[in-house]
């Protein structure tokens, strides 16, 4: 068995070498990365969560979400064939929807997620949302594979009217 | 006593002023040929010179007498010299008092070979039977040297003259261009203000109306209506914001004061970014669908416009759609071209609003009821074409609309 994973640099060189049998979640599991080492990685944003690639490549693509204090994602789904959520600080919750026959969102499960949890979703069929509940900021390092091409965001008419500003108005 | 004859010679008022005898008319006619100051030749039907008076010779540059006897084709330049023999011929069968050569630049040669610009009058008459023609030949060097400089002084004037109208032409045409653009602003300028004027007032009178009614709560009331109220007011001092920050937009544009940094960054990651930035515009039902196409992410061009441009064009989709209406955003790039189209099943803009979709503060006509500067799509072509790009529509009215985007991939700023 392999040993820890203990520096971004080490998780992107096995990353790249692939999942081999046991699956990319088997590489995710010798994380043992200090916060700290995080940090300097991420960027944060007044208004909205922020997502900071660390490595891509024909088979992967690797980010650190950092959500400010009761900052959210959309309602979404994508194409990617597998995707793992690890929360690294803080605390997230992922909310899972269902597309009813009318094409209306429906809650369908309700998770936590903390360190050293990790949330996986296979085929890119979910579509679902993480929402940070800690009292303070949170960090998910969140694997896709293969990397997304496609990014679908459903309207919130459930969700709480966020006060972000898109930029210039209008035709 | 011999008989007298008069030659009366009257002057220019009138009077007899002298009179000759007889025998000395041939004399004064002789003086007169000697004395003439025009060159005076008489030729014989063979073409000789049979006399010729001194001021002919002093023309030619021969001594007295030396040309007597000589063909009159002497005195001829050497190119036209066969051709004259002809003319000659042709004058005899009929003679004339004429000027010779009319409308011909004729020259005389001189003994030296050199030539000279002469004009010749020619007259014929017989002596015993024979036929002579006399000419009268004018130096008229120094007159055709004057008719040129007239004639170039004239020239040069004309050029003067043409450039003289050509320059106030030229200052017609940017006086008219300069009340032309002075029209255009004073327009703009009532669009700006008609504009400015509604779209401020509105969001204001909300913020007047939620402060006042804030004021008048109860403290049991308070709690929970202040809270929407705040949100009210925040929700439009956002709008207000983001009028303003056309209007700054609009003026750095215009001032030059923003530049293209083209960087490579990866395009999906920008569109993933904006559209979850932008979903709390997103209206019920509405759904923003993002794909990128082949296999290139990276694009290279200005990373801050490209995000304003795909932003506005966004924001246009969601504000002009209904509910329940998809937005499809789609990438690709494509031999050196990143391609970015957002499509809307929206309410489309008139075919006659269609040409002036791109003018400052203009509105399609079905849009009164939406807020918006009429900046917004300026903006964007202006930031495209500091990128180099291209933008381009298609929209039917009450069907939606197609934005088609185009940016040319070029290389990293030295910044």
């Amino acid at each position: 068995m392999k040993g820890s994973i203990t520096s971004v640099q080490e998780l992107i060189l096995a990353l790249e070498e692939g999942p081999g049998q046991d699956g990319y979640l088997s590489i995710l599991k010798r994380l043992e990365i200090p916060v700290r080492d995080l940090v300097p990685l991420c960027t944060w944003h007044q208004k909205h969560y922020t997502r900071n690639c660390l490595s891509r490549n024909a088979d992967f693509e690797l980010f650190l979400i950092c959500y400010e204090k009761g900052q959210r994602t959309s309602i979404h789904d994508y194409d990617s064939q597998e995707a793992w959520v690890h929360p690294v600080s803080g605390e997230v919750t992922e909310e899972r929807f269902a597309l009813g026959p009318n094409g209306a969102l429906r809650l369908v499960n309700s998770t936590v997620l903390r360190p050293p949890t990790f949330s996986y979703m296979h085929n890119g069929s979910s579509v679902h949302r993480y929402v940070n509940t800690h009292d303070g900021r949170s960090i998910t390092l969140n694997l896709y594979a293969k990397p997304l091409r496609k990014w679908k965001v459903y309207d919130e008419t459930t969700g709480d009217p966020s006060t972000m500003s898109p930029g210039p108005q209008d035709r | 006593m011999a008989e007298r004859r008069s030659l009366s010679f009257s002057g220019s008022h009138g009077a007899m002023l002298t009179t000759f005898r007889e025998q000395d008319h041939a004399r004064v006619c002789g003086i007169m040929f000697q004395t003439a100051a025009e060159g005076l030749v008489v030729v014989d039907a063979k073409g000789l010179i049979r006399l010729q008076n001194p001021r002919l010779a002093e023309l030619f540059g021969y001594k007295d007498e030396e040309l007597v006897g000589q063909p009159i084709e002497k005195l001829v330049p050497e190119a036209i010299a066969s051709g004259h023999r002809a003319h000659r011929d042709r004058y005899l069968e009929k003679p004339q008092q004429r000027p010779m050569g009319s409308g011909l630049e004729l020259r005389g040669r001189r003994k030296d070979g050199s030539e000279f610009p002469v004009e010749v009058s020619l007259n014929h008459f017989e002596v015993d039977g024979e036929r002579f023609v006399m000419g009268l030949v004018t130096d008229v060097t120094l007159r055709k040297r004057a008719e040129h400089e007239l004639a170039a002084t004239l020239s040069d004037l004309e050029a003067r003259v043409e450039q003289r109208t050509g320059e106030l032409r030229q200052a017609e045409h940017n006086v008219r261009e300069a009340l032309e653009r002075e029209r255009e602003l004073n327009e703009l300028k009532s669009r700006f203000v008609s504009m400015a004027s509604h779209e401020f007032r509105t969001p204001l009178s909300t913020i007047m109306s939620s402060v006042d009614l804030i004021g008048r709560y109860t403290d049991d009331a308070r709690n929970e209506k202040v809270g929407k109220h705040v949100d009210r007011i925040r929700g439009k001092v956002r709008e207000l914001t983001g009028i303003l920050n056309d209007f700054l937009s609009l003026d750095k544009l215009e001032q030059g004061l923003v530049a293209c940094h083209p960087a490579p960054f990866d395009v999906l990651d920008l569109c993933i970014g904006l559209i979850e930035e932008m979903r709390t515009l997103a209206k019920p039902g509405q759904a923003v669908h993002f794909d990128h196409a082949g296999e290139v992410r990276e694009a290279c061009t200005d990373r801050q416009m490209l995000s304003n441009v795909v932003s506005n064009l966004l924001s246009n989709a969601i504000k002009y759609s209904p509910e329940d209406r998809p937005i499809h955003l789609r990438t690709a790039i494509t031999n050196g071209m990143l391609s970015i189209q957002v499509e809307d099943q929206g309410i489309g803009i008139p075919e006659k609003d269609q040409v002036h979709l791109f003018e400052r503060f203009f509105r399609a006509g079905n849009t009164v009821s939406i807020q918006g500067t009429g900046l917004g799509l300026n903006i964007v072509r202006k930031y495209l074409d500091m990128m180099g790009g291209s933008i381009r529509f298609d929209s039917r009215e009450g069907a939606g609309t197609t934005f088609f985007v185009e940016i040319p991939m070029t290389s990293e700023s030295p910044h």
